[in-house]
């Protein structure tokens, strides 16, 4: 230690280059290179896994057999002989029979329970029901307005034909519910399902029967030892039914082959538009904005004052500094779980809660990690050089910009570039003082949105993730350049 | 760079030193005499939160402000991960919200301590309320011993929802639309027989591989263990309350003990139920695990309606699909498991006559509608009931509305989600033993159980020493 | 008599007043050190002390959050409680406890109950691992600092990407790790462990790999201790190994008695910050474990996770305190026994 210490006080130190070149030479720059290669593999593993899934569209995700470039199975655009239905609900009033009368059936409201009753009569403000799951018993009088009541639906569940119609100004696709006599018919509108249905004066044979179009999934087949892209019509438990899109007029192939066991006939297929839809659905560029914000200020304000603390610990010989020292790394020391409560305290008395304040103020006035690691870059530098500037007269401010500084320029930059990515990606602090959800907060809680307790949409969150990573990785690549030219320090400036 | 460090730090540093020396300046709110009553309304502990939701919400605010001047409404939103601890934070930070919703059953009796009594403010209003207009079944779920700490908003009952498109390509038959009609035994007959490995072979056929199951027969949606057993209908749901107010653990009835095996054996045995690990792999980035099309069975609740309806508006979900009956439990009874929604004034809050206004009418009929069709309950409030259905049915024409309404003859009460005392802890001991069930082949689960009784008595009777 | 008086006083007046404004060097060097000082000491005053000094005081309360107006002072029950062992010597595996006691470990035929028995497989949990974790992550950082500070083309590219996984915003992490992690599709298996015939392992739900799949979380977040390790290799000089060279030393010798030294101040801050941050070990265990609650048989447990549920899960914000504070005293003794080693393997140019 004390040879190693000779050779620092020696003034032209120049600490450039060999280092780089040592472990260049010793591994070769093969080896070297495959190993930085392998091991950057495994490093961008979590940014492919990103990527890919920011590409896909939910339908894609879903696929058990998604390949990782974002794909999807090439289709075959079929229309069947087959008509086209419609499935739906028709509900309509109900009315009662009741001896020999028809009784429209009401829901009628009462202690909680909705009653089926049938009106028979009103007088004056009493309307007198009928039950109509009881019709035998006695019949019911209630104080209940008439136009106060709902009539009752049943359900009644439909598969309806659907027809292409034109009737004078009656265009679109209906569905047929009912022939009635007389070249009459009533219909349905898909569109609108709660709609009653409509008569026109027009027969079925009028219309145009629709029929059912389909996108069938291309699979590749093989068939006699060799392998045919065809289209799936039908699947079956055993087997299945494919078209030959090469020959469509052919009967349907009827193969046994299970489905699932074979493998689509996939055409690329990113869906960049993830990426605008991420942005807008949490308010991108205000959180953006936010987030900057508060990670560059308070990272220069973390910087700034870890140097003056940092300074004044490792440059002056002050008593208890040991002990000061040790305080300031135990207030990093307790868990933040049981100092969550009285901070937020704190800052809600100085009414600070939902600004930013309580996320940039405080740094300023230096933490312990910073402080730590100043201190031991600081340690590191020859106090010589600080003598020799204070015989030259510099007070401790000088020798401070002229002798420390440009000495701990790496470590400065690593405090600023490390400050800056834990607050950009600081999560619970702006979740308690800025509020969880949406609104005025940052990127790694607004990140949160996208994971849901019912649904999630992690395409969305895996591109808003990565538009989030691009500013630090920017600030990494570029900060290498002034963190890594070295130090050359040729002593003090005059 | 020494340019920079001779130039641009003493400019950084004034910069900064003056953002320091502002900052807090801008703080001093004088408090005027005449200033309305804010009422924070804390979204988050439940559903509520997702961008589509809160857009409805803030508008029911914005309409409420436009009318009042005395009192102003505000959401806070905030994600359902976090949303607790954030609450815990705010009230024990001297920062209480004025009412905290949509909160389910869980929320409100596992913070019970946390919530204002209002019966007198019910009784007080009830002519207004219309208390008539409440589903009976709803009421009672937010009574807390003697206090009322709710009015119900929505409830929503649960269903087996079925993927038709797995059972046509199976070639299996679909369970009947009837209440009654079908047992656990059956359901597991029909999920066995659609369940497909990646090869396409069924499980039961020669060489189906469990390892390698692409789909499943039935999934647990939402999966907890007392929501997950409860349709094989145990007495009390597992808390035994005497007449003498001790609360006997039962959770090693028989009710639990076929339940707990069905899904064991269900996911280790038979092969028909993913186990904990596959669960994350088929909901891995859909919207939610109904809409891979890997899973042909699941009981759930109303609220799926919503993310099945926005997977089909995007087009990634075009399977034919609709909802059954729960099955019939071995003891025959029936029960579907049902949740509910509501908003609850914080006890901690000063001004609870300006946050009951707002509570009386975010539950009054039209709050409540536009409500739930955001949240996805079926309004507690009947006389809205029927518009609710016509927002579904808009959705989903072909959605079978008997089966919906048949559910709410065969409620679980008391509620899976109900009173139990030390709650927190309580529900803590059950779910450890469910993910076990669900992870550890080895289990044997009627030793489990009774070891879990055991330690969830202990938990009983430590809260009734206190 | 006054004059004669007045005389002396005058002048020793005039020397004080001489003395107060030259001020010894000495204690000059003292006023400007701590003068550097004051910003940490205003903000340790206005945001830090405070909540420390009352969570130090919450822990010798019974405070839960649900019921904050019926807080009681009780002394050092709760740091009892911690402590509560009681020791049974059987054979059976079957042994009855003290009321409120439960079996927390077993050392052969001794039987340990506590009064909280997971705060026992917590501690276990988190000296596993810290003991597993800790060395490999900061020889790989090291590793990776050796290795991006040298000038193979593309470099900064390489520094970026290693670094990239730091960067990943946690929530997005989870869901990636869970994905990695996951037995049927999840890509360590699919990619690796299945072509190497090692099988599909579950690796967050099996109870033995629990330890091992967090610490392979961890080398993908070596990228904050790389840099630090690089800032300080930047400032290594090359005189010291070309004299090493001269004297015939090897790499290996060179590293050891030039690099490992000249570093080792960064060394033992690596060291410092990752023992508090892995006895703090906490988000990453409890987003991989369902509802955070420590895994299949707590594999997966650590001390700050029970602290945070007895806190915010159970509301025992007192009880959670006094863990804090156990942790906090066990850690800082950590450190300071650190710090006393380090004078003898720690090198400063500009020490004492």
């Amino acid at each position: 230690m004390e040879r190693l210490r000779g050779f620092l006080s020696n003034d032209n130190v120049n600490q450039r280059g060999y280092l780089k070149r040592e472990v260049y030479q010793v591994l070769g720059a093969g080896t070297l290179l495959m190993i930085m290669v392998g091991v950057a593999i495994v490093y961008l593993s979590p940014l492919v896994y990103m990527g890919s899934t920011a590409l896909k569209t939910e339908g894609q995700l879903s696929d058990p057999d998604d390949p990782i470039v974002p794909m999807s199975p090439e289709t075959y655009h079929y229309v069947s002989p087959d008509v086209e239905t419609f499935r739906y609900t028709y509900r309509h009033s109900q009315m009662l029979d009741y001896q020999g009368q028809q009784l429209p059936v009401y829901d009628v409201i009462q202690q909680g329970k909705i009653l089926k009753y049938a009106l028979l009569e009103t007088r004056d403000n009493v309307s007198v029901f009928i039950d109509s799951e009881n019709p035998d018993a006695a019949p019911i009088e209630l104080e209940i307005a008439t136009e106060d009541l709902k009539p009752s639906l049943v359900n009644e569940r439909l598969e309806v034909n659907l027809y292409n119609v034109s009737y004078e100004d009656v265009k679109g696709k209906f569905g047929l519910v009912e022939e009635l006599e007389g070249n009459r018919t009533l219909w349905m509108n898909p569109e609108a399902v709660n709609d009653p249905p409509f008569e026109l004066p027009i027969a079925a044979s009028d219309a145009d029967i629709a029929r059912n179009t389909q996108d069938l999934i291309m699979y590749k087949v093989p068939i006699d030892g060799e392998t045919r892209e065809l289209a799936l019509l039908e699947t079956g438990r055993r087997g299945a039914k494919f078209l030959d899109p090469k020959n469509p007029d052919a009967e349907p192939l009827e193969l046994d082959v299970r489905v699932r066991g074979l493998e689509k006939v996939w055409k690329l297929d990113p869906h960049p538009e993830n990426f605008t839809d991420a942005m807008d659905a949490i308010d991108y560029v205000k959180l953006f904005g936010n987030t900057l914000f508060i990670a560059a200020v308070s990272g220069l304000g973390a910087m700034v004052s870890a140097t003056l603390v940092a300074y004044g610990f490792t440059r002056f010989n002050i008593p208890y500094a040991n002990i000061l020292f040790l305080i300031l790394l135990s207030t990093i020391v307790l868990p933040p779980q049981v100092t969550q409560i009285p901070t937020y305290i704190v800052y809600n008395k100085i009414g600070w809660i939902g600004t930013f304040f309580p996320l940039i103020v405080p740094h300023f006035f230096s933490n312990a990690y910073n402080v730590f690691l100043l201190r031991q870059y600081m340690m590191g530098i020859p106090l010589d050089m600080d003598e020799a500037a204070r015989v030259d007269g510099a007070n401790p401010f000088q020798i401070l910009w002229y002798v420390i500084i440009p000495a701990a320029r790496p470590a400065l930059v690593a405090v600023y570039l490390f400050h800056f990515l834990f607050s950009w990606n600081d999560f619970q602090q702006p979740l308690i003082y800025l509020g969880g959800g949406s609104g005025n907060t940052v990127l790694a809680v607004g990140l949160a949105n996208f994971t849901r307790i019912y649904s999630s949409q992690q395409n969305l969150m895996m591109a808003a993730g990565i538009l989030t990573m691009l500013v630090p990785l920017a600030v990494f690549f570029f900060a290498q350049r002034i963190f890594m030219q070295g130090v050359v320090i040729t002593g003090v400036e005059k | 760079m020494s340019k920079f460090l001779k130039r641009g730090l003493p400019v950084l540093v004034i910069v900064a030193l003056l953002v320091v020396a502002l900052l807090p300046s801008q703080n001093a709110k004088p408090a005027k005499a005449q200033d309305p009553v804010t009422i924070r309304i804390f979204v988050g502990v439940g559903t509520g939160y997702l961008p589509e939701q809160q857009a409805a919400q803030v508008a029911l605010a914005d309409a409420w402000n436009a009318a009042h001047e005395d009192i102003k409404i505000e959401f806070e939103f905030h994600d359902n991960e976090t949303a607790r601890d954030e609450l815990l934070t705010q009230v024990s930070g001297g920062d209480a919200p004025a009412i905290v919703g949509p909160a389910g059953v869980r929320t409100v009796f596992e913070v019970s301590d946390l919530w204002a009594d209002i019966s007198s403010y019910i009784e007080r209003d009830a002519d207004e309320l219309n208390l008539d207009d409440f589903d009976a079944s709803s009421f009672g779920l937010y009574q807390l011993g003697e206090r009322q700490v709710a009015i119900p908003l929505g409830v929503y009952p649960s269903f087996i929802y079925v993927n038709e498109s797995l059972f046509a390509d199976a070639e299996v038959e679909l369970p009947s639309t009837e209440y009654g009609a079908w047992t656990y035994e059956d359901l597991k007959a029909a999920a066995i027989a659609v369940t497909q490995d990646a090869n396409g072979v069924y499980n039961g056929e020669d060489g189906f591989d469990p390892a390698n199951i692409e789909v499943y027969g039935y999934f647990p949606f939402w999966t907890n263990f007392r929501a997950s057993t409860i349709g094989f209908s145990p007495d009390s749901a597992g808390v035994l309350v005497g007449d003498d107010g001790t609360v006997t653990a039962s959770f090693n009835q028989d009710a639990f003990r076929e339940a707990v095996k069905f899904f064991h054996d269900g996911i280790f045995v038979d092969h028909f139920i993913p186990s904990a690990d596959v669960e994350g792999a088929i909901g891995e980035g859909v919207t939610n695990p109904f809409t891979s099309n890997r899973i042909a069975m699941g009981r759930s609740h109303t609220w799926l309606f919503g993310g099945i309806k926005s997977a089909m508006d995007d087009g990634n979900f075009t399977s034919d699909w609709n909802v059954y009956p729960v099955p019939t439990a071995p003891n025959g009874k029936i029960t579907a498991a049902v949740h509910a929604d509501t908003f609850a004034i914080m006890d901690s809050f000063e001004n609870k006559d300006a946050a009951w206004e707002v509570l009386k009418w975010l539950t009054a009929p039209e709050q409540a509608l536009a409500l739930c069709q955001v949240y996805g309950c079926m309004p507690a409030r009947l006389s809205v009931r029927s518009d609710w259905e016509s927002y579904w049915l808009e959705a989903f024409p072909f959605l079978n509305l008997d089966v919906v309404y048949g559910a709410l003859e065969y409620l679980d009460a008391p509620n899976h989600e109900g009173f139990m005392p030390n709650y927190a802890k309580s529900w803590d001991a059950l779910e450890a033993f469910w993910q076990e069930v669900r992870s550890n082949p080895d289990l044997d689960v009627d030793a489990g159980l009774d070891e879990l009784n055991a330690q969830v008595q202990a938990l009983f009777d430590e809260a009734a020493a206190q | 008599m006054a004059t004669v008086q007045s005389a002396p006083t005058t002048q020793l007046q005039s020397t004080t007043v001489e003395k107060r404004f030259q001020i010894s060097p000495r204690r000059a060097q003292i006023l400007w050190g701590y003068f550097f000082l004051i910003p940490w000491i205003i903000g340790f005053l206005l945001f830090l002390l405070g909540p420390m000094v009352a969570s130090l005081y919450l822990s010798m309360t019974d405070y839960n959050i649900q019921r904050p107006g019926e807080t009681k002072f009780i002394g050092t029950d709760n740091y009892e409680k911690i402590f509560s062992l009681q020791v049974i010597r059987s054979e059976s595996t079957d042994v009855t406890f003290k009321q409120g006691y439960s079996e927390a470990f077993r050392i052969g035929p001794l039987h340990f109950g506590s009064r909280d028995y997971q705060v026992w497989k917590a501690i276990q949990v988190t000296l596993t691992f810290a003991v597993v974790s800790l060395p490999i992550n900061l020889s790989l950082a090291l590793f990776f600092a050796l290795l991006t500070n040298t000038k193979v083309p593309g470099v900064r590219l390489f520094r970026t990407i290693y670094y990239l996984p730091s960067v990943i915003p946690a929530v997005v992490a989870a869901t990636v790790f869970q994905q990695f992690l996951r037995g049927q599709d999840g890509w360590l298996n699919v990619y690796l462990l299945h072509p190497l015939g090692l099988g599909n392992p579950e690796w967050l739900q099996q109870t033995n790999l629990a330890i091992p799949a967090l610490a392979i979380i961890g080398t993908w977040g070596v990228g904050t201790t790389m840099l630090m390790f690089l800032a300080g290799l930047q400032n290594v000089p090359t005189e010291l190994y070309e004299a090493a060279e001269v004297d015939g030393a090897n790499y290996w010798s060179r590293f050891r008695n030039v690099t490992l030294p000249m570093i080792s101040p960064v060394i033992l801050y690596n060291l410092v910050i990752g023992l508090i941050g892995t006895f703090q070990y906490f988000v990453v265990a409890y987003i991989l474990t369902p509802r955070g609650a420590g895994g299949n048989g707590l594999s997966m447990y650590f001390y700050n996770l029970h602290l945070y549920r007895e806190a915010y899960v159970f509301f025992e914000m007192g009880y959670a305190s006094a863990l804090a504070w156990i942790l906090f005293i066990v850690v800082l003794i950590v450190t300071i026994l650190v710090f006393r080693s380090s004078s003898r393997w720690v090198f400063y140019a500009g020490g004492k």
